[in-house]
């Protein structure tokens, strides 16, 4: 990349741009803010990971290894789907389970139509598209699925009244749940729906920036950032749908009871 | 007509309502008695399904629960907890759902039916509008009665259906049980009260449970 298009930032910018944080450092220990640790352990984090997957990335689109690089995409749905359910308050048998095939499903599904499909890519495989579709498709599935289930693990506790009660008047287990079920698709959706209505007029998607920065014409980008974000929105969709669908049938026996003893809070 | 055969529940290792069969017939007016934490909720809950058992046989009209479609036996055996709960809408729209289940298809919501449930209960027509969030724990348990009997049940499970009523309240819910089982003779009720005069009242015979021995 000896011609880029834009400018190469050298180490020494990196050390300049970091100084910009140390100022903040330095104000909130003088002023005892306690916010001093907190932004070293991030920012020194930050730099760690970033350096990381930047090496990995290097070394993946230098090889251009099909397989290679469908292990990195593996590993990244793997990732994703723990790291959707660490972020809710409860549990139940299987949920790891349930969240590693929904997500790995959706986003290879969406992903996969997109590169094959959508834009055409030749080789499938190539990481320069492949990767970052996948990366930003899967970090909003993630968010999804792990707000989904929160919801209708809540639910179905909060609710258990009201659904046996339902169970008991002659409810099949599907009409019982269906109010759940709503919910928790409504709660997995909302972020990705309000990404949507307020792109561009409040934010400016980084993908899109990020691309301009690299000297990618504004409507270009644009168009990008459209594509992405239906990808988006389809996969969160069907990753959602399908983590509640996956948590109902654990959650109601098919002898139409609420298995209310299978959710755990979280230690 | 609903037949138990040694029913067995463990929990927490030690075995509730030890050596537990008895039968329904047709006509019955039962008391389920025994001391508070007995298992007399849990023993209704399993009846209907809502909770599994460690072993023993439910038949409801010679057929184990196992080959009931459960949605279709829960609406011939009707369980009503204690503290059943509502919609966050009408009295009536709490009412109605009800009737959108597939299991209940068959019947329609009967106004003059209901009309005759409040009656008897003397509720005025107004209170169907009511919202359900603002009933009193007492009028809720009335309701509750009510939106079961329209739906037409052989057997009735109560929980301490009337706990939180006044006392001529609780008569009222009394005329309106014993008025539904007048309408058929195959009905009966099982029934759970602290008030053992209640159940010296309306039933004429009794499921004993016993706690545990290693409790007494």
């Amino acid at each position: 990349m000896e011609n880029a298009s834009y400018i190469v930032i050298g180490n020494w910018q990196l050390v300049l741009a970091a100084m910009l944080l140390l100022v903040n450092i330095a104000l909130s220990v003088v002023l005892r803010l306690g916010l001093g640790r907190d932004l070293v352990v991030g920012a020194v984090r930050m730099t760690v990971q970033l350096a990381l997957v930047g090496l990995v990335l290097e070394w993946i689109f230098q090889t251009r290894q099909p397989v290679l690089i469908v292990l990195m995409a593996l590993l990244m749905a793997g990732l994703a789907g723990v790291a959707a359910v660490q972020r809710t308050k409860r549990r139940f048998p299987g949920v790891y389970w349930n969240s590693l095939v929904t997500i790995s499903a959706s986003a290879f599904l969406v992903t996969g139509a997109a590169v094959t499909g959508i834009l055409q890519v030749d080789p499938w495989y190539d990481p320069q598209y492949l990767i970052p579709l996948l990366g930003m498709v899967l970090g909003n599935a993630l968010t999804g699925i792990s707000l989904g289930l929160d919801r209708m693990m809540e639910g179905c506790v909060r609710n258990r009244n009201w659904i046996e009660t339902m169970l008991s008047h002659g409810a099949s287990r599907w009409e019982a749940a269906h109010e759940e079920i709503r919910q928790a698709l409504r709660t997995g959706m909302i972020p990705t729906v309000n990404a949507m209505m307020i792109m561009g007029i409040v934010s400016l998607p980084g993908m899109m920036t990020g691309q301009i920065l690299a000297g990618a014409a504004p409507l270009d980008a644009v168009r990008y950032q459209m594509v992405i974000m239906f990808m988006i929105a389809a996969c969160t969709a069907l990753a959602t749908l399908g983590v509640v669908v996956l948590a109902y049938r654990m959650l109601f026996s098919p002898d139409h009871r609420l298995m209310s003893s299978r959710i755990r809070e979280k230690r | 007509m609903l037949e138990v055969r040694d029913l067995v529940r463990f929990i927490e290792g030690r075995s509730i309502w030890p050596d537990l069969s008895f039968s329904l017939r047709p006509g019955e007016r039962v008391a389920l008695r025994g001391p508070s934490g007995s298992g007399k909720t849990l023993l209704m809950r399993a009846l209907v399904g809502l909770d599994a058992v460690d072993g023993g046989d439910i038949r409801f009209r010679d057929r184990a629960l196992a080959d009931w479609d459960i949605p279709e036996y829960r609406r011939l055996v009707r369980y009503i907890p204690q503290d059943a709960a509502f919609l966050s809408g009408t009295v009536r729209q709490s009412i109605e759902l009800f009737f959108s289940f597939r299991a209940n298809r068959d019947l329609q919501p009967d106004n003059r039916e209901l009309a005759r449930f409040l009656d008897i209960l003397r509720l005025p027509e107004t209170f169907l509008d009511k919202t359900a969030d603002f009933l009193s724990g007492g009028e809720k348990q009335m309701v509750a009665v009510m939106r079961s009997l329209l739906l037409k049940p052989e057997i009735l499970l109560l929980d301490e259906p009337t706990s939180n009523l006044d006392e001529a309240m609780v008569g009222r819910v009394e005329s309106l049980i014993e008025d539904w089982m007048d309408g058929d003779r195959q009905r009966c009720f099982v029934w759970t009260s602290h008030d053992s005069r209640q159940l010296d009242r309306l039933t004429e015979r009794s499921i004993e449970l016993r706690p545990h021995p290693t409790e007494v």
